[in-house]
C-alpha cells in the first residue's frame, strides 16, 4: 500500500495548509505558555506617563488608553484565547461524543432530542444565543466556557452519529456481533474508533469559533472586561480611539485575533484534505 | 443464440483491424511508505487488435490492466497518467487527440459501456433526456426526431413500455434495465466499435444472459466490432470471436477463441482455462496467486515469477516479439511456447 | 408419508421461517416466506438464488443476527429468539459467518493478528501467549505468511483477507459455518484456492456449512444438498446431484441453462426468461415465479404451491405443474 502510515514530513510537505496552520497555532500556544517569560512588561501595569503612546522602541506596539503595554497584553491575551477555547472544546467533546454514540447506535429518544436541538440551534444565530445566555447568567470566564461548550456539543454529536449511521450500513458491526462481541465492547473497540475521525477534524474549527465568540462577547461588553488583557476587550477599547487617530490600540489585537483564527481554520482545512486522501487510499 | 462473426480469423493484423493498440505503456506516479516517488506500471507494452466486425474478449485478473486499456482508448485517463504508444482507430492515433477532436470520436464512433450502469447515468436527469442529449451532440437531428430515435433504441434494447420509461430517472430502474439503457446510449449513434467494461457485473445470472445476448445481437446487426472486458471465461467462450489474455499490463496471448481454448500456448492461459474447469481437490486449484508487483518494471517476461515452467531466459532476456505460428492470428509472448 | 428428517438430529433447524421488514409503505417487504431448512452435523447445504431471493437474510437468521418474524430458528435444540443475550453471546462460538466483503467485515484499525485473536479473547481463557501461539497455528493452516500478522487489512489482498476471516471464524472450532457468497468479490484466480481451503477444512474438522451463493458450479462442487430460492420462497431442494441433473422446477431449469460454460464447443441452449425478477415489495401472491414462468397457468396465481417430493422423499419442489408420477409425495409444508 502506498501511503498507509505517512511520516510526518510527508504530510507537512503534501499539505502546506497543515504546515502553516500548525506553525501559527503552535506559535500562539508557545506565547500563551511562555507569556511570563516572553512578555517584556507586566500587562496590567499602568504607565501613566505613556498613555496612548504610539509604537516605539520601548513599547513595541504602543500603549492603550490606560497606559498598558500592548505587546505584553497581546501575548497574555493568547492565554485567554486558549484558556477559553481548549476547555470549551473539551467540554463539547465530553458531552457530544457519548450523546452522538448513543444517538447513532441506539436511536430512540436520545436521537430525537439530539436532532431537535440541532434544529433549534440552526434557528438561532449562535452568537446571539451565546450573547443572550452569558448576559443572563453572569459575565464570568466560566460561564463563557460553559456556554460555548454546550452550544458546540451537538456538532460533535452529529458528526459521530453520522459516521455511526454509515457504519451501520456496512457489515462491520454485524461481523463484530457475530464473532461474539457484547454491546459495550463493540462500542469501545469497534464503533468508536471508526467514527471519530470526522469529529476530530472539527476540533480545530470549533476552537477558532470559540475564540471568535469570546472575543465578540468581550467586544460587545459582555463577558471579560478591562483591565483583563483579552483581545476582544482590547479591541472594544481600541474602537473608541480609531476615530481620534490612535490606530494601534485596536489594530494589533485585531491582527492577533484574525491570525490565530485563520491559522486554526487553515489547519482544519488541511486536516480535512489529509483525511480525505487517507480515506480514498484505503 | 450465437450470432457468428462476418469476417474470418485470418485477418487479425493492423490492416484489417478497426482498433490497433501498439506498445502502450501507462504509469502512475505515487509515493511509497518512505516518501519516495515510485511509478506503478499499469500497462507494460500492450499490443492488441480488434478486427472489423469481430467481438474480442479481453480477460485477466484484477490489476492486469484490462480496464486501463479501455480507459486509455477512450481518452479518460487522469492528468497524472503517463502514457506512451499508439492506439490507432480508423487510422487515427487516439492518444494524440484532444478536446473537440476526441469528443467527435467518443460517443459516435466508439461507444462505451461502463461497469456500473448507475454510475454511468446522471442521477438527476431523465433517462430519455440523456439519450437525446447524446443523439443531438453527434447528429443534426432536431428535438422531435431525436426523441423518436431515443424511443426506438429503448425498444431495441428490450425495455418494456419505452414511452413511459423515457421519463424515468436512473434510480427508478432495476440493475438490468439500467444496463440496457447504458447499452442503448453506447449504440444509439451507430458506433463502429463498442467497448464494454465488465458489462454484467452485479447483474443476476438470468439477467446476465439476456444482456449479453442483446449486446451480441445489436453489435452484429450494426456490423460493429466490440471489445468486451471481463474476468469470466464463460462470457469469452460463449460470446466472443477472438480473445486476448492480459497479465501485469501485457497481452500474453491472443487469438481466435476456438483456437486459444483448444490449444492454449501461454502457461497463464493454460492455468486460467484449467482452473475454470477444475473440480475441487485437483492440484490445479492451488495456483500461486500473489498479485504481480506493478512497481517493478521489467523488460523480461512479466509472468516469470509465477510460472512453473520459467527458465533462466525468462527472467533476464527481453520477451521476443509475438511468435507467428501457422495460425497467424494466434500469438503468444512466451520464450517456451511450442509453436509449429 | 412425510419427507422431512426428524428435527432432533438436526444441528440447525429453520422451521417455517418468515421474515418481513417494515419499509414504511403500505405493504411490508417479505424477504423470506415460509422457508424450512435443516442442517445436520457435518453436512454442507447450499443456498442458491439471485437478488431478492432472501438467501442472505436466511443466512443471518441462521446465526441469530436477525430474528425471524414468523417461525422458529433452533440451534442444537435451543430456540435462538428466546435465549438470554449472555447465553446467545456464548453460543456464538459454535456458529460463525463468513461475509462476502472481507474488507467491510474487519476493523480497519486492528492488525491481522489482533483480528484473528479476537474470538479467542472473547470466548476462551487462554493467556496472551497461548492466544498468540494459536493464532500462528491458524495462520499457517490458512496458508497466510506470518509476516502478515502485523499488517493492517488495507495492506492485504482480497484472497488473503478472506483467509483471515475464515481463520477467525474457525478459531473457536464452531459446529456451523455460514458462508455468504465468500468468493463473489474475489478475483477468479483466487476463488479456487479459497474453495479448496474450505473443502479441506470441512473434511478435517467436520464442520457443517450453509453455503450461500449464486454460482451453481461452486455449489455443485462443495455441497451435499441444495435449496433453490426465488423471491423468498423455497422452490426446489434436494441432494445436489439430483437437483442439478434433474431440475424439476422451471426456475431451476432456467438458472442451470443460464450458466455460461467456459468451453466454446459447448453451446448452452438457453431457456429465455421474460422480464426480470420482480421487487420483493411487489411479489406475486401465488407462486413467486408466476410472472416469468414459461409454463405458467392461471391456477398458479391462487396461492403458494405446496412442496411435493419425489419417491426418494428428499428431492422436493414447489410447482403445480410437476408430474404427479414423478413427485407423488406430499410434505408437511403447505
Amino acid at each position: 500500500m502506498l501511503v498507509r502510515a505517512a511520516p510526518w514530513i510527508n504530510v507537512l510537505r503534501d499539505f502546506p495548509s497543515i504546515a502553516i496552520g500548525l506553525a501559527i497555532v503552535l506559535g500562539y500556544a508557545a506565547l500563551a505558555l511562555l507569556a511570563p517569560w516572553i512578555a517584556p512588561m507586566d500587562p496590567i501595569r499602568v504607565h501613566a506617563d505613556a498613555v496612548l503612546a504610539p509604537p516605539s522602541a520601548r513599547f513595541l506596539l504602543g500603549t492603550d488608553g490606560n497606559g498598558m503595554d500592548l505587546f505584553s497584553r497581546i501575548i497574555y491575551g493568547s492565554r485567554y484565547a486558549f484558556g477559553i477555547a481548549v476547555p470549551a472544546v473539551l467540554l463539547s467533546i465530553v458531552i457530544g461524543l457519548p450523546v452522538g454514540l448513543w444517538a447513532g447506535y441506539r436511536g430512540g429518544w436520545v436521537d430525537e432530542i439530539l436532532l431537535r436541538s440541532m434544529d433549534l440551534l440552526r434557528v438561532f444565530p449562535s452568537i446571539i444565543l451565546a450573547l443572550t445566555i452569558v448576559a443572563a447568567t453572569g459575565q464570568s470566564i466560566i460561564n463563557v466556557i460553559l456556554v460555548i461548550g454546550l452550544l458546540d456539543a451537538p456538532i460533535f454529536a452529529r458528526m459521530v452519529r453520522a459516521e455511526i449511521l454509515a457504519l451501520r450500513g456496512g457489515i462491520l458491526i454485524e461481523s463484530a456481533r457475530a464473532i461474539g462481541n457484547g454491546t459495550g465492547r463493540m462500542l469501545f473497540v469497534h464503533v468508536l474508533p471508526n467514527s471519530i475521525s470526522g469529529a476530530l477534524t472539527q476540533i480545530s474549527v470549533r476552537m477558532a469559533w470559540a475564540i471568535r465568540v469570546s472575543a465578540t462577547l468581550a467586544f460587545v461588553g459582555i463577558g471579560i472586561q478591562q483591565p483583563t488583557p483579552e483581545w476582544g476587550a482590547m479591541i472594544r477599547q481600541g474602537a473608541e480611539y480609531m476615530v481620534t487617530g490612535e490606530w494601534w490600540v485596536a489594530l494589533f489585537p485585531g491582527l492577533a485575533l484574525v491570525t490565530l483564527v485563520f491559522g486554526l481554520n487553515l489547519l482544519a482545512d488541511g486536516i480535512q484534505d489529509w483525511m480525505g486522501r487517507r480515506r480514498t487510499q484505503r | 443464440m450465437n450470432h457468428p462473426a462476418p469476417t474470418s480469423a485470418k485477418a487479425l493484423d493492423a490492416a484489417n483491424a478497426i482498433l490497433s493498440i501498439r506498445g502502450v505503456h501507462l504509469a502512475f506516479a505515487s509515493r511509497d511508505m518512505q516518501g519516495a516517488v515510485r511509478h506503478a506500471h499499469v500497462l507494460n507494452g500492450v499490443d492488441l487488435d480488434v478486427g472489423l466486425g469481430r467481438i474480442v474478449g479481453l480477460i485477466g485478473e484484477t490489476g492486469a490492466g484490462k480496464s486501463m486499456t479501455a480507459t486509455a482508448t477512450i481518452g479518460l485517463l487522469p492528468p497524472s497518467a503517463e502514457v506512451t504508444g499508439k492506439i490507432l482507430f480508423e487510422g487515427v492515433d487516439l492518444l494524440s487527440l484532444q478536446g473537440a477532436a476526441l469528443d467527435k470520436v467518443r460517443g459516435a464512433r466508439i461507444g462505451f459501456i461502463a461497469q456500473n450502469p448507475r454510475a454511468a447515468l446522471e442521477p438527476v436527469t431523465r433517462v430519455g433526456d440523456q439519450l437525446v442529449r447524446l443523439i443531438r451532440a453527434h447528429s443534426s437531428l432536431d428535438a422531435k426526431a431525436a426523441r423518436a430515435r431515443a424511443i426506438e433504441i429503448l425498444e431495441a434494447v428490450g425495455i418494456p413500455d419505452p414511452q413511459a420509461r423515457y421519463r424515468a430517472y436512473p434510480h427508478e430502474l432495476s440493475g438490468g434495465m439500467a444496463q440496457r439503457v447504458v447499452i442503448a446510449m453506447a449504440l444509439v449513434n451507430q458506433p463502429q466499435l463498442v467497448i464494454a467494461d465488465e458489462p454484467t457485473t452485479g447483474l443476476d445470472v438470468t439477467v446476465q444472459a439476456q444482456v449479453l445476448d442483446l449486446l451480441q445481437q445489436l453489435v452484429r446487426a450494426q456490423g460493429a466490432a466490440a471489445l468486451i472486458i471481463t474476468h469470466d471465461l464463460g462470457i469469452v467462450a460463449q460470446y466472443c470471436d477472438d480473445m486476448a489474455i492480459m497479465f501485469a499490463g501485457r497481452v500474453v496471448e491472443r487469438g481466435p477463441v476456438a483456437q486459444v481454448f483448444a490449444d492454449p500456448q501461454h502457461p497463464y492461459t493454460r492455468r486460467l482455462i484449467a482452473a475454470s474447469r477444475a473440480r475441487i481437490g485437483s492440484a490445479l486449484t492451488s495456483m500461486k496467486s500473489d498479485p504481480p508487483d506493478l512497481f517493478r518494471q521489467t523488460k523480461a517476461c512479466v509472468y516469470a515469477d509465477r510460472c512453473e515452467l520459467a527458465a533462466a531466459v525468462c527472467q533476464t532476456a527481453p520477451v521476443e516479439k509475438p511468435c507467428t505460428p501457422a495460425a497467424p492470428a494466434h500469438r503468444v509472448q512466451c520464450h517456451l511456447a511450442q509453436i509449429p | 408419508m412425510t419427507a422431512m428428517t426428524p428435527p432432533e438430529s438436526a444441528l440447525l433447524h429453520l422451521d417455517n421461517v418468515t421474515r418481513s421488514f417494515d419499509v414504511g409503505g403500505k405493504r411490508p417487504l417479505v424477504a423470506v416466506r415460509n422457508v424450512s431448512l435443516q442442517i445436520r452435523p457435518g453436512e454442507v447445504v447450499g443456498l442458491v438464488g439471485e437478488s431478492g431471493s432472501g438467501k442472505s437474510t436466511i443466512g443471518r437468521m441462521a446465526i441469530a443476527l436477525l430474528p425471524p418474524t414468523g417461525g422458529r430458528v433452533t440451534f442444537d435444540g435451543s430456540d435462538l429468539a428466546t435465549m438470554a443475550p449472555a447465553d446467545l453471546r456464548r453460543l456464538r462460538q459454535r456458529m460463525q459467518i463468513i461475509f462476502q466483503d472481507p474488507w467491510g467485515a474487519l476493523n480497519p484499525r486492528h492488525t491481522i493478528g489482533r483480528l484473528m485473536e479476537e474470538p479467542l479473547l472473547l470466548h476462551t481463557t487462554l493467556t496472551a501467549a497461548q492466544r498468540r501461539k494459536e493464532v500462528i497455528t491458524i495462520a499457517q493452516r490458512m496458508q497466510l505468511g506470518l509476516s502478515l500478522l502485523d499488517r493492517y487489512p488495507a495492506q492485504l489482498s482480497g484472497g488473503q483477507l478472506q483467509r483471515v476471516c475464515i481463520g477467525r471464524a474457525l478459531a473457536t472450532k464452531p459446529d456451523l459455518l455460514v458462508l455468504d457468497e465468500p468468493t463473489s468479490s474475489l478475483d477468479v484466480s483466487v476463488r479456487a484456492g479459497i474453495l479448496q481451503l474450505l473443502d479441506t477444512l470441512r473434511r478435517e474438522t467436520g464442520v457443517a456449512m450453509l453455503f450461500i451463493s449464486h454460482d451453481l458450479e461452486t455449489i455443485h462442487a462443495l455441497c451435499d444438498r441444495v435449496v433453490v430460492l426465488y423471491l423468498g420462497c423455497e422452490v426446489e431442494s434436494g441432494p445436489v446431484d439430483a437437483v442439478f441433473k434433474n431440475p424439476a422446477h422451471p426456475y431451476t431449469q432456467a438458472l442451470l441453462s443460464a450458466q455460461l460454460s467456459a468451453d466454446p464447443t459447448v453451446k448452452t441452449r438457453r431457456q429465455q426468461l421474460q422480464g426480470e425478477i420482480p421487487s420483493p415489495l411487489a411479489a406475486p401472491s401465488g407462486c413467486p415465479f408466476s410472472t416469468r414462468c414459461p409454463i405458467h397457468e392461471a391456477r398458479c396465481d391462487s396461492g403458494l404451491p405446496p412442496l411435493r417430493a419425489d419417491v426418494s422423499g428428499v428431492h422436493m419442489a414447489r410447482c403445480l405443474r410437476l408430474a404427479p408420477d414423478q413427485f407423488p409425495l406430499a410434505t408437511e409444508h403447505a
